[in-house]
């Protein structure tokens, strides 16, 4: 067997032992089956969830919440961050901002957002936005600030325009990066909405995982952990995904 | 020092001197390098006329490349001046072929070639029947949709050579662009420029460090110094065309045309490397 597939069949082979394991250490009675329900219980729970239909407006509302906050920022910071990337002078003016700003961890900022913009859904969607914001900026102005001069050289041989030069080497030379930090920036998404979601929320994943916790139906927060888990992992497939689809050069490397 | 040019072998057909198209008044290109100023080029002076076929020799860091990037308005000179005479407003003044791999990874081969013409706006049927002409005559057919990585480091340069060619421009700027490629390919390539030139009558500046590439494309191969780098000699090419590469060595005026050339050349490669060990 080759390596690779050893690795492969382990990928698979090891999360389910360890599920395994927990279901036996609970059915033993070695570990408190309150505190640690099996994964049998919670999977039950979960179809039970579904079957009451109580589990789907959780789920659209933090996917909703999650898909506008990433658009909104990675739209802003794709575009603020090339242009950075692009000019000395706009760089000047906003690196110092973004830099003093940076450190300040984004969980950090979901009280202030709360009382700047209600506890209505626009805190949730611009505090997961703003977070993906910085990351995918700091990615987009690292791209464009990498490529190769030699392209920006072929693009002056070519006599090409700025706008021109922006669409045909700026953006793709900076793709790469940019895609880089998009798939970092779904992490941290995601990280950001559960905890947007603790305070000031009815509806959502990380709300179910909150009031599971205060009112002691800790199924109920196995739940949404888990669920958290899984959105979190399809996501990440979703984005190797669509990095192979617009870094078609990147291939076989 | 001064060379007394060896004599042209005139055909007869130049009964009029053709135009002028880039004349270079004492050229100068300072950098700064660790806040020191190192000269580039030295006050260099040259006069290329309209379909001559210039070949640029010159030991490692002699400024060649700084030269031809001036002359492609890549670069600004620090001192002295560059005149270039655009007269077909059709086609652009001037293309490079960059002496690294310069090809757009994020392209595939045939819209690398055809990148200048799209940007150009020109009508996709055209484009797409130069890229095809460019694509046969490389030997790239088999591999128009391919990226770059997949390429070899000979083909990549073929792609850079063929976009420059598809770019079909006034004046074609060359910075070794046979270097990577494999005896057999610089053969075929070697034709192909001499075919491109004399059908098209470009003006064509071209670097390189073999001899036998400059005798067998060049009407003047213009040696320069060590750096910082000046015009050291400049020699008429005595060889009739059409030029084979393997034929002209038969040629007794190569023997003697060569080892004039190199007689400057290796001492200038011998100051160069003095300099810096
Ligand atoms: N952008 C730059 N900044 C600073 N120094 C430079 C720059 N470009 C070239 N130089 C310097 O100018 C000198 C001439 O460089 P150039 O690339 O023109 O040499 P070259 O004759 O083409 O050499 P080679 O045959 O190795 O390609 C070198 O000393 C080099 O270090
Ligand atoms: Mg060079």
């Amino acid at each position: 067997m080759t390596s690779t597939a050893t690795a492969r069949i382990l990928n698979v082979v090891s999360p389910l032992a360890l599920l395994l394991l927990w279901e036996l250490c609970v059915w033993s009675g070695f570990v408190d089956g309150r505190l640690f329900p099996a994964p049998s219980e919670i999977i039950g729970a979960l179809v039970q969830m579904i079957i009451t239909g109580e589990l789907w407006p959780h789920v659209t509302a933090s996917l909703t919440r999650i898909l506008a906050g990433l658009a909104i920022g990675s739209a802003a910071g794709v575009t603020l961050g090339i242009i950075m990337g692009l000019s000395p002078l706009v760089r000047a003016i906003i690196q110092p901002v973004i830099a003093a700003t940076y450190p300040v961890p984004r969980t950090a900022i979901v009280p202030l957002f709360l009382i700047i913009f209600g506890i209505g859904e626009l805190s949730k969607i611009l505090v997961i936005a703003i977070s993906v914001f910085y990351i995918v900026l700091i990615n987009s102005m690292t791209g464009v600030m990498q490529i190769d001069r030699i392209y920006l050289d072929v693009g002056k041989d070519m006599r090409v325009s700025r706008f021109q030069a922006f669409w045909t080497i700026a953006l793709p030379g900076a793709l790469p990066t940019i895609m880089s930090g998009l798939k970092l920036a779904v992490g941290i998404a995601f990280i950001v909405l559960v905890v947007a979601e603790y305070t000031g929320s009815q509806t959502g994943l990380g709300y179910m995982i909150w009031e599971g916790w205060q009112i002691l139906d800790l199924r109920r927060m196995y739940v949404g952990l888990l669920l958290v888990a899984l959105f979190g992992w399809l996501a990440t497939l979703l984005m190797d995904e669509l990095e192979h689809i617009v870094v078609p050069w990147r291939r076989g490397r | 020092m001064t060379v007394t040019p060896i004599k042209t072998i005139d055909p007869g057909i130049k009964a009029e001197p053709a135009p002028v198209k880039v004349r270079l008044n004492g050229l100068s290109k300072m950098f700064k390098v660790n806040g020191r100023e190192v000269t580039a080029l030295q006050d260099v002076s040259l006069t290329i006329a309209s379909g001559e076929f210039v070949v640029i020799v010159g030991p490692s860091g002699c400024g060649k490349t700084t030269l031809l990037r001036i002359v492609d308005g890549l670069d600004e000179e620090s001192h002295g001046h560059v005149t270039r005479f655009h007269t077909d407003p059709s086609k652009p003044l001037s293309s490079m072929i960059f002496q690294e791999h310069a090809i757009f990874p994020w392209l595939s081969v045939e819209r690398n070639i055809g990148y200048g013409l799209r940007m150009r706006g020109l009508p996709k049927a055209e484009i797409a029947a130069t890229v095809a002409h460019f694509l046969k005559k490389m030997g790239l057919a088999d591999y128009a949709k391919a990226y770059p990585y997949q390429l070899s480091g000979g083909m990549k340069q073929r792609v850079s050579i063929a976009r420059a060619f598809a770019n079909d421009p006034e004046i074609l700027c060359m910075d070794e662009p046979f270097a990577a490629l494999d005896e057999q390919n610089k053969a075929i390539m070697l034709e192909e420029l001499t075919r491109i030139w004399s059908e098209t009558r470009k003006t064509a500046l071209f670097i390189t460090h073999s001899l036998d590439e400059a005798l067998v494309l060049a009407d003047r191969i213009v040696v320069m110094t060590a750096r910082p780098g000046r015009i050291a000699a400049i020699f008429d090419n005595p060889l009739p065309r059409p030029r084979q590469s393997y034929e002209i060595r038969k040629d007794p005026a190569y023997g003697e045309i060569s080892a004039r050339i190199w007689s400057i050349l290796r001492e200038e490669v011998m100051k160069s490397r003095g300099e810096t060990v």
